[in-house]
């Protein structure tokens, strides 16, 4: 009965969102549109984008900004169904726009570029958000931005690198930014009931799991960190991939990382071209989620798959916007979804 | 009535007159400044235009907002800075704001009692911050036993040593990786919630091992080279600087004491200006300008347009105009000001709580606080414990918790007034009416009938000003469909009478009114509360008739009338919980007293009635705290009130 009573209502809310989300049909068609008015008109007239693209004037850059507030629209709704622990747990589980949000407006900074500007194009929710942006997008550099996060849980993770020369400054920032995000989302996963727990930590291992391979693989190719310091930043509580696999996976050379991933269930990374590592990640984890909602009734699975989902579907639409735009012939490649080729 | 108006001024000032403007309303108290921008954007901005004032509407064109001085906050920050370093609480006084100052003026009296102070203040926080030098050092206690030499330790040739904080997880990753760490990585212990660990690595291995260490959040402990010893000479001659320096920061405190002692008065007032100042700049971010003019709107209680006449004699060339709310934009949300009679104000918290009333709604405060007054009183009437509430209000009144405080002894009163009538004090029964032998007692355990349909009885009174009020609040809103037809309207009241009279009818075989009449009152009123929609707009002459599908509509008004049957039947049992209360009151205590007897001795009399009187108060008190709001929220706010306005909140200090 408790199943029920603490899913019952968000899983139907959630299976009504993702009924309503675009299909491989609607992506084939919208890959093949030619500009971004019919790219619009699209949406506007056959999908649920419609509520958010009304009949008003809307200017190319907009556009984007309005898919994101969608995806946000969409875990509100989600979020008011759910107490307690699992209140927390997808709180957590979107710390981590707000963790990006921190890390584009750092790069900002360090770069001497106007915050301001960054801060008007990124898309947040006010129901999550701990964060006071306006404060933030006023810091003229780091010292002022870490001191405007005092009040929040971010500023123990970084305030110890403040003073790091300003090559490495950004590296320690994000890593551990990215680290108090797992972190707290570990802990949250850990509060939930059994077999919640069990499905959450499966989803996260997973997540873990390729982005671990993802971090020691160009850690090592492109910016020759040192195994040890590669192994410290490795994430905990993997799926496949305990500590031991991981230190391993440090010390390996490359073209044994490779050989040893490709003989794993994580072949996939390493099938296509190199730079296109983080989409064949994305992909891994989208066709797995197609499992866990014919396994998952009533459970968390649900709303997390959802919510994979309709991140997914806001990239893909933003990487065909991108397409259209620079006039990319073919976009579907660059997509989370393969797209079986129909014409 | 307990919502009065608020106006709108619009006001047109110079520049330079703005901060010595915004700093006289602010002083008032009864401003509560918007956006101007929006109200321009909305053309709500109201100046008249006359050949006189064409000057300052001339260049609205090219109007920006205001932003924020930056230093403004850097000076409070360097105020705030001095006062926690002298550990000083400058009094904040608002006669120190009044009068002509200017920020430039400001910053250079900050800079120069900065400059004052700042030999004392940097002599305090270098002693300060070698004690915490010395505190961070603390963990060597936890060595003192080791007899090696430090100081050779720490001038090895071949090798680093390093002390310091990790975290737990990072401890373990460095743990899991050790057969490739060229370290030693050795736990001391814990201290002061944190794990500290000793470091040895190769001296060749610097560069690297640093780099490792900074991927682990490593946090090293550094140690003046003077103190290297033996660890127990180290503490010693830690202990030893500590009470140097101790004894130096004690003089030093005394001198400053007296520095700032001399200087009080020139810290208050400096501190009072710069916070005016950063209230005016919090403002200032709502004002829109363009390079000879400032725009200000603001909201202002209607009976106060008098008193800034005042204020504006100061300055010349000042334009003000009021509206009325409600000809201001729509897009500018109307808050709501509240102004209550002494006794019911408390009583606002508790509305609050369910929202707070919409400018154009009734305040329902007053009716709220004689209610539940009413409602608790009745619940737990006893004048001994009531008198404990009345007295314990005034003391929390009195110790500054004044808003619960005032509450707390109000509702005391209707304890006492019930535990008058229930002639019980503090659970004993029969001791009020030996004094004073009047007719008006009505005990609750001996009239249990008569007190549950009291209590019915004051819920069918109750409900029925609650339906006075939702009518009017209809009416005032123009939903006239509602305010006749609707459940809680018009139409609601006569079916809600006509099913007690008939109810009253069945139970006693005695017809007020002929059975038929009120069956066809019920009919009709059924049939309006499923026609309401499309009737109301008939009626207003507003098309299309349904807001949904017909067959929608219906299905859903079917329903309604289903609810409305059972709403009305849950609202006023839901009251009997106030006769049950009463009773359970009396019943709770007779419990007690049987315990009392069972013991038999006299202790044993009076710990239980005072161990039963302190359970009842503390306990039953908040449940029946609890079980009033219930009602009002559940029973009666959800006919008649919304709550969904916003608190009139004036920018002040």
């Amino acid at each position: 009965m408790s199943k029920v009573r603490t899913h019952g209502a968000a899983n139907t809310k959630a299976m009504v969102i993702m009924g309503r989300m675009l299909k491989s049909d609607d992506f084939n068609k919208l890959t093949r549109m030619e500009s971004i008015d019919d790219f619009e008109n699209y949406l506007m007239k056959n999908t649920c984008y419609s509520s958010i693209l009304n009949d008003e004037e809307i200017e190319d850059k907009e556009i984007e900004y309005l898919i994101k507030s969608h995806m946000y629209k969409n875990y509100e709704k989600l979020y008011h169904f759910y107490i307690d622990e699992y209140r927390s747990f997808f709180k957590s589980l979107l710390m981590r726009y707000e963790v990006e949000n921190l890390k584009l407006m750092l790069r900002a900074i360090a770069r001497n570029e106007d915050i301001q500007d960054i801060r008007e194009r990124l898309v947040y929710s006010e129901v999550f958000s701990t964060i006071d942006y306006g404060k933030l997008s006023a810091a003229s550099d780091i010292g002022e931005f870490v001191d405007g996060l005092k009040t929040t849980g971010y500023y123990k993770a970084i305030i110890n690198y403040v003073d790091e020369n300003s090559t490495k400054i950004l590296f320690y920032m994000e890593m551990n930014l990215d680290r108090l995000y797992f972190n707290q989302l570990y802990d949250a996963i850990m509060n939930l009931e059994k077999l919640d727990r069990k499905q959450a930590l499966e989803l996260y291992g997973i997540n873990v799991d390729l982005l671990n391979i993802q971090w020691i693989y160009r850690g090592r190719k492109f910016f020759g960190i040192s195994s040890e310091e590669l192994f410290n930043f490795t994430i905990n509580n993997g799926m496949k991939y305990n500590y031991k696999v991981l230190k391993d996976l440090c010390y390996m050379d490359l073209e044994k990382f490779r050989s040893f991933i490709r003989s794993s269930e994580y072949k996939t990374m390493f099938q296509g071209e190199e730079y296109l590592m983080e989409r064949a990640m994305e992909r891994y984890l989208f066709e797995n989620l197609d499992v866990y909602l014919k396994s998952g009734n009533l459970s968390i699975a649900i709303p997390i798959v959802m919510m994979f989902k309709t991140e997914y579907e806001m990239r893909d639409l933003i990487t065909i916007l991108a397409g259209i735009r620079n006039k990319v012939g073919n976009v579907e490649d660059f997509l989370v979804r393969s797209l079986g080729r129909s014409e | 009535m307990a919502i009065r108006k608020l106006n709108m001024m619009n006001i047109v000032c110079k520049n330079e007159c703005l901060d010595e403007l915004l700093r006289d309303l602010i002083l008032e108290e009864n401003c509560q400044f918007i956006d101007t921008i929006t109200e321009i954007e909305e053309s709500d901005f109201s100046i008249g235009v006359t050949e006189k004032n064409a000057d300052e509407i001339l260049d609205m064109e090219d109007i920006v907002v205001l932003k924020e001085k930056k230093e403004v906050a850097e000076y409070l920050d360097i105020m705030d800075d001095m006062i926690k370093k002298l550990d000083y609480t400058p009094e904040v006084r608002r006669e120190y704001m009044h009068g002509e100052h200017k920020f430039e003026n400001i910053k250079n009296e900050i800079d120069e009692v900065a400059d004052k102070f700042k030999d004392i203040t940097q002599r305090l926080h270098g002693i300060n911050s070698k004690l915490e030098g010395l505190d961070s050092l603390g963990f060597i206690n936890k060595i003192k036993n080791i007899h090696v030499d430090f100081k050779d330790l720490m001038n090895l040739e071949f090798f680093t040593l390093k002390f310091g904080f990790l975290t737990k997880e990072k401890r373990k990753k460095i743990s899991q990786n050790y057969d490739n760490l060229l370290a030693i990585v050795l736990h001391l212990g814990s201290y002061e919630e944190k794990e500290l660990y000793i470091i040895v690595s190769p001296k060749s291995l610097d560069l690297e091992m640093s780099r490792i260490l900074r991927s682990t959040d490593f946090v090293e402990i550094e140690i003046d080279r003077k103190y290297l010893s033996f660890p127990e000479e180290m503490v010693k001659m830690i202990e030893a600087d500590r009470k140097k320096y101790e004894g130096e920061l004690k003089l030093l405190k005394k001198s400053s004491e007296e520095y700032i002692n001399s200087h009080k008065d020139t810290i208050d007032k400096l501190y009072s200006k710069i916070i005016m100042e950063s209230k005016i700049d919090n403002v200032r971010t709502k004002i829109a300008a363009t390079r000879n003019f400032c725009y200000i709107s603001t909201w202002v209680p209607d009976d106060h347009k008098g008193r800034y006449n005042d204020i504006f004699k100061k300055y010349s060339n000042v334009l003000v105009a009021y509206k009325n709310s409600e000809e201001v934009s729509n897009k500018i949300p109307i808050p709501t000001f509240l102004k209550n009679l002494f006794f019911f104000k408390p009583f606002e918290t508790l509305v609050n709580m369910y929202g707070v009333p919409s400018h154009d709604e009734l305040d329902t405060t007053t009716f709220f606080g004689l209610a539940y007054i009413f409602f608790f009183g009745a619940m737990f009437g006893d004048l001994g414990q009531g008198l404990v509430f009345v007295g314990a209000g005034l003391f929390l009144v009195k110790k500054g918790m004044g808003n619960f405080g005032s509450l707390m002894w109000r509702i005391g009163l209707g304890s006492i007034f019930f535990g008058i009538i229930y002639d019980s004090f503090f659970g004993y029964e029969h001791i009020i009416s030996k004094f004073f032998p009047l007719s008006i007692y009505i005990r609750p355990m001996e009239n249990i009938n008569s007190i549950l349909l009291a209590a019915v009885a004051s819920g069918v009174i109750l409900l029925l000003i609650s339906y006075g009020y939702s009518i009017f609040n209809k009416v005032k809103a123009k939903e006239f469909g509602e305010a006749f037809f609707g459940r809680n309207g018009i139409n609601g009241v006569v079916l809600f009478l006509t099913l007690l009279v008939l109810i009253y009818g069945i139970a006693t075989g005695k017809d007020v009114i002929p059975r038929v009449i009120l069956y066809l009152l019920l009919t009709i009123s059924v049939v309006l509360l499923v026609v309401k929609e499309p009737l109301g707009n008939i009626l207003m002459g507003n098309r299309p008739l349904y807001s949904e599908t017909p067959g929608e509509y219906y299905t859903e008004s079917g329903f309604n009338v289903l609810e409305t049957f059972l709403s009305i039947l849950s609202n006023g049992i839901s009251f009997i919980r106030i006769g049950a209360f009463a009773l359970n009151h009396v019943g709770l205590f007779i419990a007690f007293h049987t315990v009392a007897d069972m013991i038999g001795s006299t202790t044993g009399n009076i710990s239980m009635f005072i161990i039963g009187n302190v359970i009842i108060i503390g306990l039953e008190g908040l449940i029946v705290f609890i079980q009033g709001l219930r009602l009002f929220y559940y029973e009666l706010f959800s006919k008649y009130y919304k709550g969904e306005g916003v608190l009139f909140s004036p920018d002040k200090i």
